[in-house]
């Protein structure tokens, strides 16, 4: 967990503490890295949404302060502290955009569960592997047509649409299987 | 997130507490500069809603983009001409922008996000999608300045934005957003080939849209992206889309 993902969960944790409402906006892997504390302020009633999106840090406070931190790889960028009401405001609505097409946390760890389960953690590998549906459905003992109903809900859980982005947010999320060869189930 | 240094972290002065660190002395720096009255171009200049000195420095300020000129249109109600009434003095800026933009013939290239076409006047230049968008305005200039359009606590205020991260910072969120929203177009492709035309098929196939729609927008034949799609895999040792998705996530290739 990096120093400011640490940051930011106390300042949740302590404004939950007061009785502040919040918000927070994580990508997967900033998900897996903070889980047991994520799950606490869950419980606390902080609202968490999950976003695979490029990672940065913003902190809004009262909708009047924005501490903003910029990603080390921007050149000629620091960290600023902003009061400007139109800048403050602006961002708000951006990250209100964000936070709109975002999943909630506990759609997130439902998906994930169902991912790591046996059976489609066999259809990963297939995927993973390479293999064609067809060869993928032999291997498994089923039709080509069950197979690809799997896939589809697969895909449905990993909230995308093609068999590229699948690859994409399975390896970001941590679900693919290590490599090995398909069990036939 | 909060610095170790709990007075700025609440929004408090720090009187009477040791030195500021190098970076909180930053950040303290950049708030005083915003305060000075007269400071000329600071990092953040209000603008003041004045009809036709408005829409100047707006078409002005956009003429001069020479990159690329990414927008957000998303008024809180429609654009005056639509109405048929007295133009709103808050609906100045939100023509303002929309004026400029329809205005602009220059090199750069043009992206914008919109709640609706209806907000749309036939024929802006550039690539369009649409969005579920809160009201606001936004202009961003070659990635450089900013003209923000949005209500706050004061009411509707306008502001340039002229500081590298306070604008680097819109730019990254304007291009979360975009991601996500339909229909897609695809920026960054040179029609020559090369590492543009690499970014742009990654790009497509990370959006998820279907090859023909790929194709369309950059501008050749499925085949022909087919192919390209191809050798992708092919640098990348994928047998499948899926395997190419999850080597070139491995890789980073999809962070940009």
């Amino acid at each position: 967990m990096t120093t400011l993902l640490a940051g930011g969960l106390r300042a949740l944790e302590t404004a939950r503490a007061r009785g502040v409402p919040a918000r927070v906006l994580l990508t997967p892997r900033a998900v897996r890295a903070s889980r047991a504390r994520l799950l606490a302020l869950a419980a606390g009633g902080c609202e968490i949404r999950v976003d695979a999106g490029q990672p940065r840090e913003i902190l809004l406070v009262d909708g009047e302060l924005a501490l903003i931190v910029p990603p080390r790889a921007a050149n000629g960028q620091r960290p600023a502290l902003v009061r400007d009401p139109a800048m403050v405001a602006v961002t708000c609505q951006l990250l209100r955009g964000a936070w709109q097409a975002a999943r909630p946390l506990s759609d997130f760890h439902g998906a994930v569960a169902r991912l790591r389960t046996e059976p489609a953690q066999n259809v990963l590998r297939c995927l993973r592997g390479g293999l064609t549906d067809e060869a993928a459905a032999r291997r498994m003992a089923v039709s080509p047509r069950t197979y690809r109903r799997t896939v589809a809900q697969i895909m449905r859980d990993l909230g995308i649409t093609s068999r590229f982005q699948a690859g994409a947010r399975a390896a970001e999320l941590g679900v693919l299987p290590t490599a090995g060869p398909p069990n036939a189930s | 997130m909060p610095t170790d240094h709990p007075p700025v972290e609440n929004g408090q002065e720090n009187e009477k507490g040791p030195p500021a660190p190098p970076e909180v002395a930053g950040l303290l720096d950049l708030l005083s500069r915003h305060r000075a009255p007269g400071s000329g171009r600071g990092p953040i200049t209000p603008l003041r809603q004045e009809g036709g000195a408005l829409h100047d420095r707006v078409a002005r300020l956009c003429a001069t983009a020479e990159e690329r000129v990414d927008a957000v249109l998303a008024p809180a109600r429609e654009p005056a001409r639509e109405r048929g009434t007295r133009p709103d003095p808050d609906q100045g800026l939100d023509d303002a922008l929309h004026e400029a933009l329809a205005r602009y013939g220059g090199p750069a290239r043009v992206r914008g996000l919109t709640t609706g076409s209806d907000h749309l006047a036939p024929g802006l230049p550039g690539h369009w999608r649409t969005a579920p968008l809160p009201p606001m305005g936004l202009l961003l200039i070659d990635g450089t300045t900013a003209l923000v359009l949005v209500d706050s606590a004061l009411g509707r205020c306008a502001a340039q934005v002229d500081d590298a991260t306070l604008v680097g910072t819109l730019l990254s969120l304007f291009e979360g957003l975009w991601r996500r929203s339909a229909p897609p177009g695809l920026p960054g492709w040179d029609g020559r080939g090369g590492a543009p035309l690499t970014r742009a098929v990654l790009r497509a196939l990370s959006e998820g849209v279907t090859d023909e729609t790929a194709a369309r927008e950059l501008g050749m034949s499925v085949r022909t992206y087919r192919r390209h799609v191809a050798e992708i895999m092919s640098r990348l040792g994928a047998r499948s889309r899926f395997q190419a998705g999850a080597l070139a996530a491995d890789l980073g290739l999809l962070d940009d």
